[in-house]
Formats: structure tokens, sequence, C-alpha cells
């Protein structure tokens, strides 16, 4: 008799269905109303590509000492041939990547892909939408100018303060935590050589194994029904879906290139921000986060500490025990939970700042 | 927005008075004296885009602009594009964006003049994209088309065996 681990993983990943022929040849893809679900994962993996891509390119180039990196950076934009179309690259595509992958949890969310025997995959994907936070964290350092150091020193010491609610020893791991990733007193080589090591090693390391088991999760369960009422119409996902999805692609890489080539990334920030870090000047207004961390910055300006704490604690409980938690919830319930976590998501990214203006005028 | 060191011309780093060699005050003795429009102005506080001014305005009339910074605009004109962005320095001082920065600006300007600037390009993209995408298409579909095509062979084989 096997036991109840060996049970729950043989039906979580069902090796035996392993086969590219039988995966190519039996794969099908169910067509509904949220079929427009299924392209998301795929348009977050082209953008992870162009990432790695370009990433590899820069990499050339870029300096990851304290005195050079800026200046690096300035040399890739400036005198490196196509430097600023591969560095706008980089940072639109981190930036689709994330919106991406966020719509794609969403509509996956909505869709109860999550569902028996998929509990394995969600999980897997919630751990990579991690990683692709810490990738973006990890990234905004690079470039040691203003914005960035100062904008760190900000999430440090929001990390700092998670410890006075922690019980017992545990109130130390945050500190220690933070004394790891700075490497020393004040932000400096040691940190910009670890975030460094962070963003090109250890995190890619990292991905490059969930996004494996997620991959073959996908393939091995094939996609899910998506809506309630199983979808008589179904097209075979070897040609006729992956042709879509290739035309997907190609658009959106091509939407990608026009927009690198013609606005570049750093004319939405103030230009005193993008001045190399200098530790004696004062920090200039406004330091804020990249836009995809305004859903928990803004409410950090706004509320208690603890509150925010407390919030994002469930918030992560409930994606990580999704499966469990929302087993007999209908997709209905679903999809308008998905929906209202759309609008906060949304307002609170494009009128985050008019908001907080608003509530501290009065 | 005009001078060398970011914090300002006051102090002792680089850039700023107190940091100057005798050479760099003699250099800034000189550019201070540029009372007039035209003369030649490399004061060594004043970076590019500072320089300028004082070069197309003289350094009277831009002391009589201090006080109403929004008048220096129309007084620089539109001629000046040091960071060849395609937006004139002028406009970037109004916007508050840095005029010595090719990659700073209005971001739908930059999109405006950009999209001209590399019309050409962007058609050559969109032929390429739309290329890639019939190409790798026709691929897939060879594939399908032999791998049933195998399979059809395959299943005939198997139901002709005895």
């Amino acid at each position: 008799m096997r036991s109840p681990i060996l049970s729950f993983l043989a039906t979580r990943v069902p090796l035996d269905k392993l086969g590219v022929r039988s995966m190519m040849e039996h794969k099908s893809v169910p067509v509904h109303s949220l079929s427009w679900g299924y392209y998301t994962g795929g348009l977050t993996m082209l953008f992870l590509v162009i990432q790695i891509a370009t990433g590899l390119l820069l990499l050339f180039y870029y300096q990851p000492t304290v005195t050079d990196a800026n200046l690096s950076v300035e040399y890739i934009t400036n005198n490196v041939s196509t430097g600023a179309l591969l560095r706008n690259m980089h940072t639109w595509s981190s930036s689709a990547m994330v919106l991406f992958a966020l719509i794609h949890l969403l509509a996956t969310f909505a869709m109860k892909a999550f569902d028996k025997p998929r509990e394995l995959t969600w999980l897997s994907g919630v751990c990579l939408l991690i990683v692709t936070f810490a990738f973006a964290f990890t990234g905004y350092l690079l470039p040691w100018n203003q914005l960035a150091v100062n904008a760190t020193k900000v999430v440090f010491q929001a990390i700092d303060a998670v410890g006075q609610y922690l019980p017992g020893s545990l109130a130390q791991l945050p500190h220690f935590l933070r004394e790891t990733f700075q490497g020393e007193a004040a932000l400096g080589q040691s940190t910009l050589s670890r975030f460094y090591a962070l963003h090109v090693v250890i995190l890619p390391f990292a991905l490059t194994a969930i996004l494996a088991f997620h991959l073959i999760a996908v393939q091995l369960h094939g996609m899910s029904q998506g809506v309630d009422k199983p979808s008589e119409r179904t097209e075979k996902f070897v040609p006729i879906f992956f042709l879509k999805d290739l035309s997907v692609w190609t658009s959106a890489f091509l939407i990608l290139a026009v927009v690198s080539l013609t606005v570049p990334f750093d004319s939405f920030l103030s230009f005193p921000l993008l001045r190399p870090y200098n530790a004696l000047q004062a920090t200039p207004p406004g330091i804020k986060p990249e836009w995809y961390f305004y859903f928990l910055y803004y409410p950090l300006e706004l509320l208690p500490f603890w509150l925010v704490l407390l919030g994002t604690f469930v918030a992560v409980s409930l994606l990580v025990l999704a499966p469990w938690i929302f087993r007999s919830t209908s997709r209905r319930t679903l999809q308008v939970m998905a929906l209202c976590a759309s609008a906060y998501l949304f307002t609170i990214t494009v009128f985050g700042q008019q908001i907080y203006d608003l509530l501290k005028k009065q | 927005m005009c001078h060398t060191n970011s914090s300002g011309p006051t102090g002792d780093g680089p850039g700023q008075i107190g940091g100057l060699s005798t050479q760099d005050l003699e250099r800034l003795s000189k550019a201070r004296a540029a009372m007039e429009p035209g003369q030649e102005v490399d004061s060594p506080i004043l970076n590019e885009f500072g320089n300028r001014i004082i070069r197309s305005m003289g350094r009277k009339e831009f002391l009589q602009l201090i006080s109403t910074p929004e008048r220096l605009a129309p007084a620089l004109g539109n001629k000046s594009d040091l960071d060849g962005d395609g937006i004139p320095d002028a406009v970037e001082y109004l916007d508050g964006t840095d005029p010595l920065n090719k990659s700073h600006g209005d971001p739908l300007w930059l999109f405006l003049v950009n999209v001209n600037r590399y019309k050409e390009h962007i058609v050559l993209l969109v032929v390429a994209c739309a290329l890639l995408n019939w190409g790798l298409s026709s691929l897939m579909l060879w594939f399908s088309s032999q791998s049933n095509a195998d399979n059809e062979e395959h299943k005939d084989g198997s139901l002709n065996q005895p």
C-alpha cells in the first residue's frame, strides 16, 4: 500500500503521462468566455525570455561596484551600440512580466485552475510570482542612483519594523534578514554585491527550477476546464492554440520593441532621482518604489503598519492555501473575488498618489 | 539643472567653488565677466546647459531674470537642444526634465519625436515580426502535418499486420 504522501504526489505529478508525443497529441484547450486567460502564462514566459536575453547582454558592460555601477549604466545608455534600446527593453519587459504574472494569477484564480489535481501547479505559480517580485526588487538597486538606494533603504526599514510584531525569538528574524542582505552597517558595496548575486545567479537558478516544475505540471494535467459547465468546443493545443499563441507573442514583442525604441523608461522619473547615489546628499523628494509595489506602498503610507502587515499575511495565506480554502467555492464567487482584487490593484496603482494627497489633506 | 555639482555651487566638492583649482578660478572669473550675449563661457561650476544659458543671453540679462525664472524659457528660444532628444532645452527647463539627458523628457513628446526619427526601423520591425510569425507558423503546420501522416501510416501498418 502506498503512503498518503506518495499517493498525493502521484495524483499531482502523474509522471506516467510524461511523453512529448502524448502531451502534444492529446492536449486540448477549452473554448469559452475566459479563454483569453490561457494566453497570459505564455506571455509572462515571453517577457521572462526577453529579460534573460537582454539581461545577459547588459551583463557585458554593467559593473557591480558602488563607484562604477551608475557610470556603467550611463555608458550602456549613451555609448554602447543599441545599449539604450536593450536597457529600455529590460526595464519595460520587467514591468510587463510582473503585470502579466499578476493577470495570470488572477485569471487562474477566477477559473479555479488550482482545483485538484493542480494544487502543486498553483503553489509553484505563487512561488514564481514571489521570485518575480524578488527579481524586480533586487534589480531596482543595480543602477545605484538616488531613487534605487533610497527606495531600498525604505524597504529595509519596513522589514526591520516587522520584528516588533513577531513573538519571542522570531522578533529577531527580520533584523537578521536585513543584516544578511545589507551586508554592512549602511547600504554599500556589500549590499550591491549581494543584490547583484541574487539578481543574476541565485534567483535565476530558483526561477528555472520552479518554472520547470510548473511547466511540466501544466503539460501533465493539460489546460483546466476554466468554467463551471464543461465547454463543448475545444481546440488542439498543437497546432491550433500554439499558432494563436505565437501570433500573440509576436504582437507583444513588436509592441515592446516599439515602446522601448520610442519611450525611455527613465522619462517617467524625476531626474534628480536618477543622479548617482551620494550618501552625503539629502534624500531627494519623490522616493517611491516601482509601480508594481504601489499596492503595498500606499497602504503603508496611509494605514497603521500593523494593519498592513496583517492584511499582507492574510493575503499571502489565502494565496498559498487557496486550493484548500476555496475547494468548494463556486467559480462565480471566485470571479467576483478576482474582479475585486483587480479593481483594488488598478485603483491603487493608477490613482494611488491622488488618494494619498486627498487623505493627507484631510 | 544648471550646475556641475547636483548639490549646487557652494561647497568643497567637485564642481563647487571651494574645490576649484587656481586655473578653474580663472575660468570662473572669465565666465562671470561675460555680461553680454555671444561671449565664450566655460564656467567650471556650470554644466553645459548653464554655460549655454549665459552664452546665449549674457550674465547681465540672466541676473535680471533670476527673480522671474519663468521668463528664462522664452529668452532661451527653441533652437537649442543640447542632448539631441528632439525637445528644446527651453521646454525641458519648463517641464523640469533634464536638458542634458536624451533619455529624459516629456514621455509623450519623446514618443512622437522618436516615432518620426525611427519610422524606417519601426516599419522593418513590423515586417520582421510578420515574417517571423509566418515562418514559425508554417514550420509548425508542417511538423503537425508530418506527425499526422506518421500516425496514419502507423495506424495503417498496425491494421495490416496479421
